[in-house]
């Protein structure tokens, strides 16, 4: 009794978290369940009186919907693509092979998060635009690597350095080439490494609006999150873009419910080192 | 034994090592080519031609010629106060949320880090909203404090904590710096918790049983073993958090865009302002590279607080 009166205050505060972290949420959920002429004006707004789904199956059968959809897919998968194989290489070779400066390259990866995109934004949105890459998903596809790979890179290297070094000399002893030793042997025991620098891509990729919103201004080209923030949003429609919203953030969410503890033991990997 | 390993005959296969070890190098460096093509081109350059646009009169679309100082003259001179404005509000945007997220990321690991029902549940919705898109959470954050139909407002009013039409968080300076931040602790706490959460997770547990044995009270073993084990998380969070915060544009960008009368202007958003819609990309350049030198005073300063004892 007594130690559950202890906890009690602890409790509390926890369920105030809780309410504070999911309260936006919920409400996107109501309001992407109501139509228009009820929206925010009528009745309770936190609580969907009759759910009305119209919302989503309008939203599900627009054609601009189906580009962003597309846009993002196409952008996410390029770029997680070219940031993994990239920080798999960059990490294999700064853990097990002798090369000379890698503690400072390492400490360089590192660095470059010095560098926010508020600084980098303004020269390439020049920078592509003499290329002729804006308003392309192009545009993002080569810029949002760049973002990945410092973390990837580090998180790998990290992770290399505490695998046992023999696994490595005796693959390479019995004369196994570098392709192989990293598709057989590095590749099957870093996948939890692996998944957190997917992870992590993912989140950055989904998260930016910063460069998605500077370099791809067509509405054709733009990924839902760039669309989402950038649609004025009006109360005749507004049910429209939340229920955008909800869908851009239900995948997410589940993965971040399912992977929470993965994302945590390779941000503790990355940190902790 | 070492020595006597070494006086031997060299063996097959040790030779063959030594051979492999000599071109490696090479074969390291050709791996990380790709990371440094990608990093250079994206990240190292644009920071150097940035440097160079923000000396010249360029426009969108346009690199211009060389204009000297003319556009820092130019904000530093201004008299309107906006630039001034900016940068105090970007320290003070930063310094009070960095604080509450630190404190309440602190708790919430320490929470996370009990065993209680649902354990697992509680931990991924509080990470959500980290998780979230920003644009997409600060969407929904923007609604939620609109002046006519905000939410907040609505709960406020049916509880009888305020009086009809309740307060106007987004039109009013102040209100609106302070929901500013309240969203930015909002979506930063759980990245704090959550890599505290993996930096207390490693703490040995023999250490608090010790202590335990020792009668150190639960502050005690707080003060004595978790905070200085979790320097090193607490170091690299608090960097990430500050530089990451210091240079926030997308959340700001949403939420108030400077407004209402440029009271919650940023100086990212200020560059950006300058820069796109209003086309002058040299001086947008010249704005966002004043974040440089004074990025590096925060993170001096935060290095400096958390320093290693002597």
């Amino acid at each position: 009794m007594s130690r559950a009166l202890k906890q009690a205050p602890w409790l509390i505060f926890l369920a105030l978290l809780l309410i504070f972290a999911l309260a936006p949420f919920e409400w996107m959920l109501v309001a992407s369940l109501k139509p228009a002429d009820e929206q925010l004006i009528r009745g309770n707004p936190w609580w969907p009186d009759s759910p009305y789904w119209a919302n989503y199956t309008n939203l599900l059968g627009s054609h601009t919907f189906q580009h962003w959809l597309a846009n993002t897919t196409l952008v996410m998968t390029s770029t997680l693509a070219i940031s993994v194989v990239a920080s798999l290489l960059a990490g294999y070779a700064l853990a097990y092979l002798e090369v000379p400066f890698s503690r400072g390259i390492v400490v360089a990866l590192f660095a470059t998060y010095l560098l926010p995109q508020g600084v980098l934004f303004l020269p390439l949105v020049t920078m592509l635009s003499q290329l002729h890459l804006l308003n392309s998903p192009l545009a993002l596809i080569l810029t949002y690597p760049s973002l990945v790979i410092p973390f990837g890179t580090w998180v790998l290297w990290s992770f290399f350095r505490g695998l046992p070094r023999d696994l490595i000399d005796q693959a390479r002893v019995e004369g196994a080439r570098t392709g192989d030793i990293l598709l057989k042997v590095v590749g099957p025991v870093a996948a939890p490494a692996l998944a957190a620098v997917l992870l992590f891509g993912l989140a950055i990729v989904f998260n930016d609006y910063f460069y998605a919103f500077a370099f791809v201004s067509d509405e054709s080209a733009q990924t839902l999150v760039a669309a989402v923030g950038s649609t004025s949003v009006d109360i005749s429609d507004s049910g429209f873009i939340f229920a955008a919203v909800t869908i851009g953030v239900a995948p997410v969410a589940l993965l971040c419910a399912f992977f929470a503890d993965v994302y945590a033991r390779g941000l503790g990997a990355g940190v902790i080192d | 034994m070492g020595t006597a390993t070494r006086a031997e005959p060299v063996p097959v296969w040790h030779q063959r090592r030594v051979r492999i070890y000599d071109r490696e190098a090479p074969l390291g460096y050709l791996l990380l080519v790709p990371t440094l093509v990608v990093l250079g081109i994206f990240l190292l350059y644009p920071f150097f031609f940035g440097m160079w646009l923000s000396i010249t009169d360029s426009e969108l679309g346009n690199v211009g010629k060389f204009i000297g100082l003319g556009n820092y003259r130019f904000e530093l001179r201004n008299t309107d106060g906006v630039f001034y404005g900016a940068v105090i509000n970007t320290f003070l945007y930063t310094g009070v949320t960095t604080v509450f997220k630190l404190g309440l990321g602190l708790v919430m690991a320490l929470l996370l880090n009990q065993v209680f029902p649902f354990r697992r549940f509680v931990r991924a919705a509080l990470l959500l909203p980290y998780i979230i898109p920003t644009v997409l959470s600060y969407e929904a954050w923007r609604w939620m404090f609109d002046p006519t139909f905000s939410v907040i407002n609505w709960l406020l009013v049916n509880t009888h904590l305020v009086h009809y039409p309740g307060p106007n968080w987004l039109g009013v300076p102040a209100n609106a710096m302070a929901a500013l931040m309240v969203v930015n602790v909002w979506r930063g706490t759980p990245f704090y918790a959550i890599s505290f959460l993996a930096g207390m997770q490693v703490i040995p547990v023999d250490l608090y049983e010790a202590a335990r044995v020792d009668g150190a009270r639960r502050w005690q073993q707080f003060t004595n073993i978790t905070l200085p084990l979790l320097r090193p998380v607490l170091l690299v969070v608090l960097l990430l958090s500050t530089i990451l915060t210091f240079a926030d544009f997308q959340g700001p960008f949403v939420l108030t865009n400077g407004a209402p009368y440029n009271s919650t202007q940023l100086l990212s958003i200020w560059a950006y302002q300058w820069g796109i819609p209003g086309g002058a990309i040299g001086l947008g350049a010249a704005i966002s590279l004043v974040l440089f030198p004074l990025l590096t005073i925060v993170v001096a300063a935060v290095l400096f607080m958390l320093r290693r004892p002597e």
